[in-house]
Parts: structure tokens; C-alpha cells; sequence
């Protein structure tokens, strides 16, 4: 990995990083009118016009954008309409509940689909691997906001073995972190799959049989470690997406994240939460994939040099 | 590529004595029909989507009931219920104020067969021209399209198409137009690789030697070159594009109300798990359904286009 190739990425990012905060402080300007889409439907023209000079509407786009970005380097988008506070304060202050899930869902994923790609590569054909790959396809087809549904009846209501919303202990944590790992552990299935199929017809594998090597170790030394690197680039995007997907299965769940504060702050209107998060969910994705991309370079050095 | 096979095969073709001329190929979709019509399970996938098409078309002949019939006394009743006092049958038993469910989820299939359809269209023809363009031109064109992509690429989805719907206010052609914003990204990402590839080749260098116009040698030589791989992307979308719609309808913001939709009888039902379950089984069902049947009839496209491109997901 070179310097060079680590700067130019870090460079990467942060223009990125800006194009991202344009985006989300246009959005409020799409309607051409900030103050009426922030003010609750039956204030009077007077209201409005008096929040929008306090809100500073008024200033040409440019001088406005500016502020927006002096402050948003300061990490500052103004403060919540409904609760009065700092609003990237109440989006950190849900960052625990979020993560937590996000980590324990690629974790269950992990924990299923590494096997499941495996043994649906080595055994072709087999049951197992007519199982798990019919498994990956209902898993790719399904809302996972619905089989959060369908097992909040079953586990929740039917048999009463889980709570049914809230954070606490691990038992809360069971049922939001499968939901939200379905994809991932879809996803995740069907790449090691075929990664492990095109590893397991390179020559080095079958030099590594032919030398008498025990079948665990060509697989497990050999195969999985080659095979490994599109699902470390699977895995930090999943994440990414796992993080921003939580939005639906949080409500589902009652889960107190981030996802569910936006919802509700989009439902009230209450924008400045808005955009702290949807800023900071998309500054955790950038900041997620430049540290695979650096990962994925020092595996493999080729990279670099592209 | 086949096209420049094809290109060349032309070419050569006068130069040739007639007995050694190449066979008329078949016709393309009764090629396809063929390839279709022996893998079973693709078949299925696509004798559903039929269907679910016909029942998104014609919604009237698949019901009992108008599905905007409320009845809120009668309340949630299971399925196969009987109204006692009017004899009405609920197939698949009533919501939370007495509509009948199969209705609603016939009704529901039109939304999200209009969404997931339109919406991959019109991303599929944005990030087609975007990447094309980029692939195209390369140097600044490029960097600078290809920064434009990595921004969107870093919102998250569901939350962007949400706070579109929440500002432009929900209906039915805002929330395509808010799920086609982030949805372009990955055509553009997949054209723009193969367009680089294709802008070298000898055809294309050629065809710039004979003079012919930028435009032209983009759109008649690079773009059928470069199509492929985005057709198949695109057929494997629709199924992601009806659970967007979906979620979006489920937390509120999507086709507004009383217009059914699944994402919206899902909602309805999230607060009733407790005493009626089939609120919530049943419009599930009808997503996956339709999202299985997009997904095992992309996986046959996929293969019958190109079966190099086997493993692009």
C-alpha cells in the first residue's frame, strides 16, 4: 500500500464527504420554501413569515449554505424544533442502540452464511447446498420488516419467549438483530458461494491436493483465505446498509435508535434532526468503506497501483 | 462481445460462397421462450409475474368486494369469515375497520408493480447515460461524474427516499421520483466500468478513423456493447424497488391513503399482531411472492443473456 494511494483516497472521501452536505442542505430548499414546510400546518402567515426571518430564509442561498457549513464542521445542525436540544446531540446520543444492532445483525450473518457459503461450495449440489441457496433466495425476497412481523407473532405473541419491543438484554437484541441481518446473511451466502467456486478451480488448490494436503486444510488455508476478499468488501457495504436500513426494523422494534428518531423527526417536521443524521449516517458510510478500501489494499497490494 | 461478432461476421459475409453462409439465427425471443420454457423454475417466477400483472391490470375480476368498503363495527375477523348479516365471504378475513383484505391486496398489487416498474426504467436510463458518458469521455468527465456517484452512494436509501416523500408530500410520482434519486448509482457505476473497456476496442477506434460522430459512435457501437450487464442489474432491481415501496408505505410515507397498498395494510396490521395475524401474513406473502418471481426470472435473464455474468448481483 502507498502513501500516495492513502492520501488520494483521504482526498476522496472528503470531497465526497462535502458533496454530502450540499445534498442535505438543499433538500430542505427543495420546495423553494423552508419555513412552511417546518412550521405546523395551522400557523398564520405572520408566523411564518417572523420564523423565517429568525431561521434566516431570507439571506440569499450561498450566504445561508455557508453558515450551514461552518457549522456542520463544527458538527452543528441547529437545534430540535420538539426537544429544544442540540439536535446531533439526540442523533449521538442514539448511536449506542444503533450500533449494537448493526454489529450484532453482520454478526448472526456472519455466523450463518460463512458456513452456509462454504459448505454450499465445497458439497455442489448437495442438500445443503440446495438448502442454504434456497434459503439465500427467499431471504433476497422477503421485507425483513415483514419477518420482523412474522416472528414478533411467533416468538413474541404465540409462544411469549421474547419481548416484543424495547433495548435491554441480549433477549431484546434476538429478534431486531435477525431481522435486520437477512440480507446481509443472503448476501453474504451467495458471494462467499461463488468466490469459494471459482477459488476451489485454481491451479494453486489443486497443487495444494496434490501435495497431500488434508481436504480441511486446502479449504480452510487455502480457498477461504483467497475467497474472503469480495466478502470483506460485502461485509463493510452490508454494514453500511445495515446501518442506514435499520430505520424500518427500528420501528418495527421499537428499537430507541437513530433510525427511529428520524422517522419520527421527518413525521414532525423536525428537520435540523433530519439532517444531523441523515449527515452522520452517510459520513459513517464513507468512513466505513475508506477503511475496506485501505483493508482491501494491504491484502492485496495490486490494488494501489490501479 | 457478441456484438462485435456480429459486426465482423457481416463484414465477411459477401465475401463468402453461399453454401458457407452463416444460418439465419432464430428469432431472439423465441430463443428465449425456448430457454425459458425448460427451466422450470424460472417459468414459475415468470407464470406468476403474469398473473400478479393481470391482477394489477384488471384488479376489478379478482375481488368480492370493493376494498374501500369500511365497515368499522364488524372490526378484524379471520379468514374465510361470513358476514352473518350479509352473507359476504372474506376470503382472506377483514382489517382493522371491517375492509375486505383480499381486495385491498389485489388493489395493492397495482402500486407496487407501477413502482418497482417506472422506478427501475427511469434510474436504469439515468445511470445508463451517466456511466456511458463517463466511461465515454473519461478524464475530468469522469472523476467528476464518478464523485457525483460516490455521494449519492453514501445515503442511505430508505432514509433519503423518505425525507424526499416527507418534503415534495406523498404520491404516487413522488415516490419514484424519490426512490430513481439514489437508485441510478449502480448502472452508472456498472456502464461506466464496461464503456472503458469498450472506448478501446479496434470497432470504435475504427469507427473513429471513419469519421463518424461522437455521438453517434457512443450510442450505435459502445452502448449495445455495454447494455447487457445493466438489463440484467435492472431485471434483478424490480423485486429491491416493490420492498422500497413497500417500506416506505409501511412507516407512512408513501402512496397516501385510502389508496391500498402492502406496505400500507402491513402498517394497519403491525398494530393488531396480538389478535390478527393475517392482516400482516397476508400482503407479506404477496410481496414475496412477487419479489421471489422478479428474482428467479432475473437469475434466468442473467444466464440467458450472458452467462459470463453469472455471480453479478
Amino acid at each position: 500500500m502507498t502513501w500516495s494511494y492513502v492520501v488520494r483516497r483521504l482526498l476522496q472521501s472528503l470531497i465526497v464527504l462535502k458533496g454530502v452536505l450540499v445534498i442535505t442542505f438543499l433538500m430542505l430548499h427543495l420546495t423553494g420554501d423552508p419555513a412552511s414546510l417546518m412550521m405546523p400546518e395551522d400557523s398564520t402567515t405572520d408566523e411564518i413569515a417572523e420564523f423565517r426571518q429568525r431561521m434566516g430564509f431570507n439571506d440569499p442561498l450561498l450566504v445561508q449554505y455557508g453558515r450551514f457549513f461552518v457549522s456542520a464542521l463544527k458538527f452543528e445542525f441547529g437545534v430540535s424544533f420538539r426537544q429544544g436540544e442540540p439536535a446531533m446531540k439526540l442523533v449521538l446520543e442514539r448511536i449506542p442502540a444503533t450500533a449494537e444492532l448493526a454489529l450484532a445483525a453482520i454478526l448472526i450473518a456472519l455466523v450463518i452464511s460463512l458456513p452456509a457459503g462454504v459448505i454450499s461450495a465445497t458439497r455442489r449440489n448437495s442438500v445443503w447446498d440446495r438448502v442454504s441457496m434456497l434459503g439465500a433466495l427467499l431471504g433476497q425476497s422477503m421485507p425483513n420488516f415483514w419477518l420482523g412481523l412474522m416472528l414478533l407473532i411467533v416468538f413474541a405473541v404465540w409462544l411469549n419467549l421474547l419481548p416484543s419491543h424495547g433495548r435491554g438484554g441480549l433477549d431484546h437484541l434476538i429478534l431486531p438483530a435477525v431481522t435486520s441481518g437477512l440480507y446481509a446473511t443472503a448476501r453474504i451466502t451467495r458471494v462467499l458461494r461463488s468466490g469459494m467456486l471459482d477459488v476451489l478451480g485454481e491451479d494453486y488448490v489443486r497443487t495444494a491436493r496434490s501435495k497431500g494436503l488434508r481436504e480441511n486444510m486446502v479449504i480452510y488455508q487455502h480457498a477461504l483465505k483467497n475467497a474472503a476478499i469480495p466478502v470483506v468488501t460485502v461485509i463493510g457495504l452490508e454494514l453500511g446498509i445495515v446501518l442506514g436500513g435499520t430505520v424500518v426494523v427500528e420501528t418495527v422494534f421499537a428499537w430507541p435508535g437513530v433510525g427511529r428518531l428520524t422517522v419520527n423527526a421527518i413525521m414532525n417536521d423536525d428537520f435540523p434532526i433530519v439532517q444531523a443524521a441523515v449527515f452522520f449516517l452517510a459520513f459513517m458510510f464513507i468512513f466505513i468503506n475508506l477503511v475496506v478500501d485501505l483493508l482491501y489494499a494491504w491484502l492485496d497490494p495490486r490494488i494501489s497501483y490501479k | 462481445m457478441k456484438e462485435e461478432f456480429a459486426v465482423t461476421a457481416a463484414a465477411l459475409a459477401p465475401a463468402l460462397p453461399p453454401e458457407e453462409m452463416v444460418p439465419e439465427e432464430p428469432p431472439v425471443w423465441r430463443a428465449a421462450w425456448e430457454s425459458l420454457y425448460h427451466n422450470k423454475v424460472a417459468l414459475a417466477g415468470f407464470l406468476i409475474l403474469l398473473f400478479m400483472s393481470l391482477v394489477a391490470l384488471f384488479p376489478q375480476y379478482f375481488i368480492l368486494h370493493s376494498p374501500y368498503d369500511q365497515n368499522p363495527a364488524l372490526g378484524p375477523k379471520p379468514p374465510l369469515f361470513t358476514d352473518k348479516e350479509t352473507g359476504r365471504l372474506f376470503l382472506m378475513g377483514t382489517d382493522s375497520i371491517g375492509r375486505d383484505l383480499l381486495a385491498r391486496i389485489v388493489y395493492g398489487a397495482r402500486v407496487s408493480l407501477t413502482v418497482g416498474l417506472t422506478t427501475v426504467f427511469i434510474s436504469g436510463t439515468i445511470g445508463v447515460l451517466i456511466g456511458l458518458v463517463s466511461g465515454f469521455f473519461g478524464g475530468w468527465v469522469d472523476n467528476l461524474l464518478m464523485r457525483i456517484v460516490d455521494i449519492f452512494l453514501a445515503f442511505p436509501f430508505v432514509l433519503l427516499a423518505l425525507c424526499l416523500v416527507a418534503i415534495l408530500k406523498p404520491s404516487l410520482f413522488i415516490v419514484i421520483v424519490a426512490i430513481s434519486v439514489r437508485i441510478w448509482v449502480p448502472y452508472a457505476r456498472l456502464v461506466r466500468g464496461s464503456s472503458l473497456a469498450v472506448r478501446e476496442m479496434e470497432f470504435v477506434t475504427g469507427a473513429k478513423a471513419a469519421g463518424l460522430s461522437t455521438l453517434s459512435i457512443m450510442f450505435k457501437y459502445v452502448l449495445p456493447n455495454v447494455l447487457a450487464p445493466a438489463v440484467v442489474v435492472a431485471t434483478l432491481s424490480v423485486g429491491r424497488m416493490i420492498i422500497i415501496e413497500a417500506s416506505l408505505s409501511f412507516l407512512g410515507l408513501g402512496v397516501p391513503p385510502p389508496n391500498p397498498t402492502w406496505g400500507g395494510i402491513l402498517a394497519d396490521g403491525r398494530n393488531y399482531i396480538d389478535t390478527a395475524w393475517w392482516i400482516c401474513v397476508f400482503p407479506g406473502l404477496a410481496i414475496m411472492l412477487t419479489v421471489l418471481s422478479t428474482n428467479l426470472l432475473g437469475d434466468w435473464f442473467r444466464d440467458f443473456i450472458d452467462p459470463r455474468l453469472k455471480g453479478v448481483d
